[in-house]
């Protein structure tokens, strides 16, 4: 158990002086501030933090061991509820490791699919980060406009999907459905406004005084350090460092699109903010070139042996009713191997560790949650700050306790 | 689907043969080669195998994990040639595809199995297997374990190109007490006319009809009531039949497998039950060369209709319509308070019936020793018909071990209605009637299911039954054999038989710290010379012999120990053994 | 690109490398467990590999890895009979630890894989070459009881401290539950000082309706 405080339990005690030990301070689990469920056990001085230990594990509901026990497709749902703000970027990592382990090819259509819905959510992940910096640091409009946004986003998702959040709409081999009619249209509506919301964030907070002092010179790492911390994503890039998994290793239909990646120089809060923003406009330009772009055709793999066999084929011939009887049952039958699947998350690196020994469950599966890492570097982040900035600091690393805690 | 329409006429009969050795021992074919077996070795894949003279190509590439897919062929029946599904290349005929089961190896062959042509030809005999096959597998109750499903995944996986309609054949045919047959799911493998012939050696089942139009049928006025008809059920590859049984009653992949040995009769067939929840739902033979082989009889299939029906479930005393469920706490310091004061004083007597386990039974005789009992019974189910395969006419699953453990206890086991006692303990209640129960001043009873006995025992304790709970059985020729509980979740108070004892015995003060299953088998191994230096952990799967209880005669067709017993060791399962495959009695 | 990482090592470190099973494009490296802390420091620190990303510390339990049946949906493996845990036969060795490396500059990627026998599960740490292999650890630490020699603060990091066994074994059941853990004692420091129940000093539990202690050996 962690020291508490007040030494002795004299009436008195709250009328003395402060004390000028070193005073421990419990923040969180649930704490207005502390994204998802996560503990901070702060050593303070004063107000100067002069310990801060990370303790994760409230929310731990056993993802690897779920999934180790359901066939490959039934890990999907476990998967959207790792980041629950990018489900589709989850979804994606996934399956792409499931089709790496088979060496399967993915259609086009598909595979511009699952960037487009990628890059949806890599936008609605930032709002929501950004948003939560603005409301902690006392901006509600800017929470209101980036949750606006995030609506309008989320929306097109659930009439995608049929979920905001919980989406599963991925498959091994393609996705579930093909894109409704008139969902595109309703897309290229929604996105100015977006991208308008996102310019009235950026008016309002990237030069407001008070909010340039609360994040400029806070929470500042080096780029050689945030990589041996494990940092990944925009975190790292605010430090300056030219990593993005959809450049460095392109998966996908990334190579065919034409997209910068936006650096930050200090690493401070304030970097990992305004690269949120410009990551937002970059992930626009993505989507416009997907909608350009992506060809008709199938959105899944002609081969029943991973792909679902059309509704019509399993209520009339028996051929269907037994491909489509044996993948609900068993599962696909994945070839044994070991393979890592990494592609880029809102956060950062997001990687599947996949063993399979051929058949229909995955032997062991355990997940790179990018801000895993990142959390375990935020005693080095707010360690000499005071205990106000923890605030800030901890919005900018986006810390998201499904996947964290998994 | 060509290769000769009726059944072949088998040579010799297998289960007359001593099966000992490997996979597959000796099918019909392969026991007739006089020649003793040696080492042939061939190609199969590039890769070298060491097979058996007397194998196929099918055997001989199972030794290095290859697959040869088959539906006709089974290891224990005559080579029909049928299906044409195990096409494979040799090097003695190139650009022709020969039939892996019906090619013996031969020194220097080279197999290839996985060339473009028999690929091909894999592909196509689903696609023609599959042409008239109805769209059932949603309610067909082989889907799970069906060859056809299994195969069309590895093999198949296109779409049909059918475009006419299927042809229709006669459905739910009736085939006797315990099959049924759907002729369209049928792909005319003819394993069970083969086995009818050849193991029931009651040939009650025939092909009729020609080519496309052919189905397997019963001959007129003479229904499929061979007592081991289930056994075509089991080696049907695909849902023609079914057993009426489990028919509807479950989904196959809900079921959890477990190993057990059968409580129908005194042969002790090694089986696997499979259950869910509290509830079992089938039985399937497992295999033993030494017991049972791969096959089972039909009343044995039917043994867990006791375990799930008509069972004590609560812990109760009183007698009849005074009976009142009390919990096994108050239940058993009842039976105490009964039992104490008769304590030493006479006139108390132990039932045990043949259907309780090893342990259970030492455990009773455990208790009348610390009781001073006078007398011990012997009770159980009537005995009824018997043959010369499988089926033996005592209908307990361990007659011979409740006599031993009497023996083991220096006591005499009386195997006749119990009389001249005035109290009784009975260890399950078969066999004990009404008549005899009411004689009784106090009846303490540990039972399985609602009996005449229990209705009038001033307390009744429920008993696990033998599949649900951790123990040993002794077979009709003096095998000890293994049972674990198979049905894993627990039913209302139940509890094991020596548990119970235990309980009482703990009550009336003694401390014998009968706490497990291991320990309850320490009463008999400590005071037989016949199970000595022997303990649960160390009995075989397979099970072990006792060499003294060896019968002098034997049934014609009864399979027999080989000639070295069964080591006494550690568990010794083969590393690799697989659980369900073909030489285990499944279909697959 | 990989290749001639592994290469690289076959110079550098030949004893090191006992196999490179490489995997749909892969780079695995399977490397002995005296040599890891060097190899780690050299993939690092060497320009030619700078290696210097260390994205994930994943493990495998292979105890059920030929056994395991096939899928069968979630439900089938609820009831596992006590006999099926018996039969799963020791399989040495028993545990992988795998090293997922990568460079930001190079933009090459490589896997170190430790092989464990279940009688020594001790690796050296590599915390003082990458920082998050702290956490890392202490996952694989937590979910597999691997113990990590040197390592700071081996502590369980999703788990509580109470929690028996370690779950990503295979021979954890799927379904188990753990012992309910007794409420710790602690002075309630929040209400402060003052009457009414709980004040400065007042054990929590006495200030709380505790739960029903359920025994669950109990006898009936």
């Amino acid at each position: 158990m962690t020291e508490y405080a007040a030494q002795d339990h004299d009436p008195l005690a709250l009328e003395s002086e402060l004390p000028s030990s070193p005073m421990t301070v419990n923040l969180g689990p649930s704490h207005p501030a502390m994204h998802g469920t996560v503990r901070l056990v702060l050593t303070l001085d004063g107000e100067t933090i002069v310990e801060a230990v990370p303790e994760i594990g409230f929310l731990h509901r056993g993802f690897s061991k779920s999934s180790e026990n359901s066939t490959w497709t039934q890990v999907l749902p476990y998967t959207d509820r790792l980041n629950y703000v990018s489900p589709y970027l989850n979804n994606v990592a996934y399956v792409m490791g499931v089709e790496k382990l088979i060496g399967l090819k993915v259609p086009e259509r598909a595979e511009y699919i699952r960037v487009l819905t990628g890059e949806i959510s890599r936008i609605t992940d930032h709002l929501t980060c950004i948003g939560a910096i603005g409301l902690e640091l006392g901006a509600f409009t800017v929470f209101l406009y980036a949750i606006e946004a995030r609506e309008l986003l989320w929306d097109r998702i659930a009439e995608l999907s049929g979920a905001r959040v919980t989406v599963s709409w991925m498959r091994v081999g393609g996705c579930a459905n093909d894109i409704p009619p008139g969902w595109v249209e309703k897309l290229v509506e929604c996105l100015p406004r977006v991208l308008e919301l996102t310019d009235e964030i950026d008016v309002l907070l990237t030069r407001n005084r008070i909010f340039v002092d609360r994040t400029r010179g806070i929470g500042v790492i080096g780029g050689d350090e945030a990589i041996d911390w494990g940092f990944t994503g925009p975190c790292l890039r605010a430090c300056g460092v030219n990593y993005d998994v959809r450049k460095a290793h392109p998966y996908s239909v990334y190579d065919r699109i034409d997209f910068e990646v936006p650096l930050g120089s200090n690493g401070d809060t304030y970097d990992r903010y305004v690269l949120r923003l410009e990551e937002i406009r970059q992930s626009h330009r993505i989507i416009q070139q997907c909608l350009e772009q992506m060809p008709p055709g199938p959105i899944i793999v002609d081969d029943w042996r991973y792909a679902l066999p059309p509704k019509k084929d399993v209520f009339s011939s028996i051929e269907g009713v037994m491909a489509h009887f044996k993948l609900i049952m068993e599962g696909i039958q994945v070839p044994p191997g070991e393979i890592y699947a990494y592609c880029e998350g809102a956060n950062g690196e997001l990687g599947f560790h996949i063993v399979s020994n051929g058949k229909g469950k995955p032997y062991a599966i355990q997940v790179r949650a990018p801000g895993f890492p990142i959390l375990s570097g935020l005693p080095r982040l707010i360690k000499g700050h005071m205990v106000a900035d923890i605030i800030p600091i901890f919005d900018s690393i986006n810390m998201i306790g499904g996947e964290v805690e998994q | 689907m060509s290769d000769g329409g009726a059944p072949k006429t088998p040579g010799t009969q297998p289960a007359a043969v001593s099966t000992g050795g490997g996979q597959a021992g000796a099918a019909a074919g392969q026991a007739s080669i006089a020649a003793p077996p040696k080492t042939v070795r061939l190609e199969v894949d590039g890769r070298p195998v060491e097979a058996d003279s007397r194998d196929n190509l099918i055997e001989a590439a199972r030794r290095i994990g290859v697959q040869i897919p088959y539906f006709c062929y089974h290891p224990r029946l005559s080579i029909a040639g049928q299906c044409r599904m195990c096409l494979v290349e040799t090097s003695d005929a190139p650009g022709r595809l020969v039939p892996g089961c019906q090619v013996r190896v031969k020194e220097g062959l080279k197999v290839v199995t996985t060339s473009p042509a028999v690929k091909e030809n894999q592909r196509g005999c689903m696609e023609f297997h599959l042409v008239n096959h109805p769209v059932d597998c949603a309610i067909c109750d082989e889907s799970g374990e069906c060859k056809l499903q299994d195969y069309y995944m590895e093999y198949d996986h296109q779409p049909t190109r059918i475009r006419t309609y299927k042809l229709n054949k006669p459905k739910r045919e009736i085939f006797g007490p315990l099959v049924v047959y759907d002729a369209e799911r049928c792909i005319m493998c003819t394993r069970c006319v083969r086995f009818m012939d050849e193991i029931a050696q009651e040939p009650q089942l025939a092909v009729v009809q020609r080519a496309t139009y052919s189905l397997i049928a019963t001959f007129p006025g003479q229904p499929l009531d061979s007592k081991y008809s289930g056994n075509t059920v089991d080696i049907c590859p695909v849902g023609a039949l079914l057993n009426r049984d489990f028919r509807f009653q479950s989904r196959v992949w809900f079921l959890n497998k477990s190993p057990s040995v059968c409580t129908g009769c005194a042969n002790g067939c090694n089986v696997y039950v499979e259950s869910r929840g509290t509830v079992a739902y089938r039985e399937l033979p497992r295999r033993n060369e030494e017991v049972n082989q791969v096959w089972m009889c039909d009343e044995g299939r039917l043994t867990h209709h006791p375990v799930n029906d008509n069972r004590v479930e609560w812990a109760r005393q009183g007698r009849g319509d005074a009976a009142e469920s009390v919990g096994p706490r108050l239940a058993v310091e009842r039976a105490v308070e009964l039992l104490k004061p008769l304590a030493g004083k006479g006139g108390i007597g132990i039932y045990i019936s043949a259907q309780s386990t090893m342990e259970e039974a030492a455990a009773a005789l455990l208790l009348g020793k610390e009781l001073g009992a006078e007398r011990y019974f012997l009770g159980g189910k009537p005995a009824c018909d018997e043959d010369e395969f499988l089926i033996r006419a005592d209908k307990n699953p361990n007659t011979r071990g409740v006599k031993l453990a009497g023996e083991a206890f220096g006591v005499r086991v009386e195997d006749r209605p119990p009389e001249g006692v005035k109290a009784m303990f009975a260890m399950r209640t078969d066999g004990l009637s009404d008549a005899v129960a009411q004689r009784l001043e106090l009846l303490v009873v540990a039972s399985q299911n609602e009996d005449e006995a229990t209705r009038a025992a001033d307390v009744t304790l429920p008993c696990m039954a033998v599949y649900e709970q951790d123990g040993t059985l002794v077979n009709w020729y003096g095998r000890l054999q293994r049972v674990w509980p198979s049905v894993p979740a627990q039913r209302g108070d139940t509890a094991p038989g020596w548990l119970w004892v235990e309980r009482i015995l703990a009550g009336l003060g003694y401390t014998h710290q009968v706490k497990s299953t291991s320990v309850a088998f320490q009463l008999l191994s400590a005071r037989s010379a016949d199970l000595a230096e022997l303990t649960l952990e160390r009995i075989p799967e397979q099970g072990v012999v006792l060499p003294r209880l060896l019968p002098a005669e034997w049934p014609k067709r009864a399979p027999r120990p080989s000639a070295p017993q069964a080591p006494r060791g550690p568990q010794t399962t083969p590393p690799g053994t697989k659980v369900g495959d073909e030489a285990s009695g499944g279909s697959r | 690109m990989a290749q001639s990482l592994i290469d690289l090592l076959r110079e550098t470190h030949p004893d090191a490398i006992v196999s490179t099973p490489g995997h749909r494009g892969d780079e695995v490296v399977v490397v002995r467990r005296e040599q890891l802390v060097d190899v780690c420091r050299f993939l690092k620190e060497d320009p030619r590999t700078d290696l210097k990303l260390l994205a994930q510390i994943a493990g495998v339990d292979l105890l059920t890895y030929a056994t395991e049946a096939t899928g069968g949906g979630a439900l089938a493996s609820i009831e596992v009979p006590a006999y099926d845990l018996e039969r799963k036969r020791p399989v040495e060795p028993r545990y992988q630890v795998a090293y997922n490396l990568g460079s930001v500059v190079k933009k090459h990627r490589l896997r170190l894989r430790l092989e464990l026998r279940s009688d020594d599960m001790k690796i050296p740490t590599v915390t003082g070459i990458w920082r998050t292999a702290d956490w890392w650890e202490r996952y694989i630490y937590d979910m597999f009881g691997v113990e990590f020699v040197g390592h700071p603060n081996l502590t369980r990091i999703m788990m509580y401290p109470e929690f028996q066994g370690f779950p990503l074994r295979k021979d954890y059941p799927v379904r188990k539950r753990q012992p309910l853990v007794p409420e710790l004692d602690f002075p309630d420091l929040v209400r402060g000082p003052g009457p009414g129940p709980g004040g400065a000093g007042v054990p929590m539990s006495q200030t709380h309706v505790g739960r029903a202690n359920v025994d669950p050996d109990a006898y009936d």
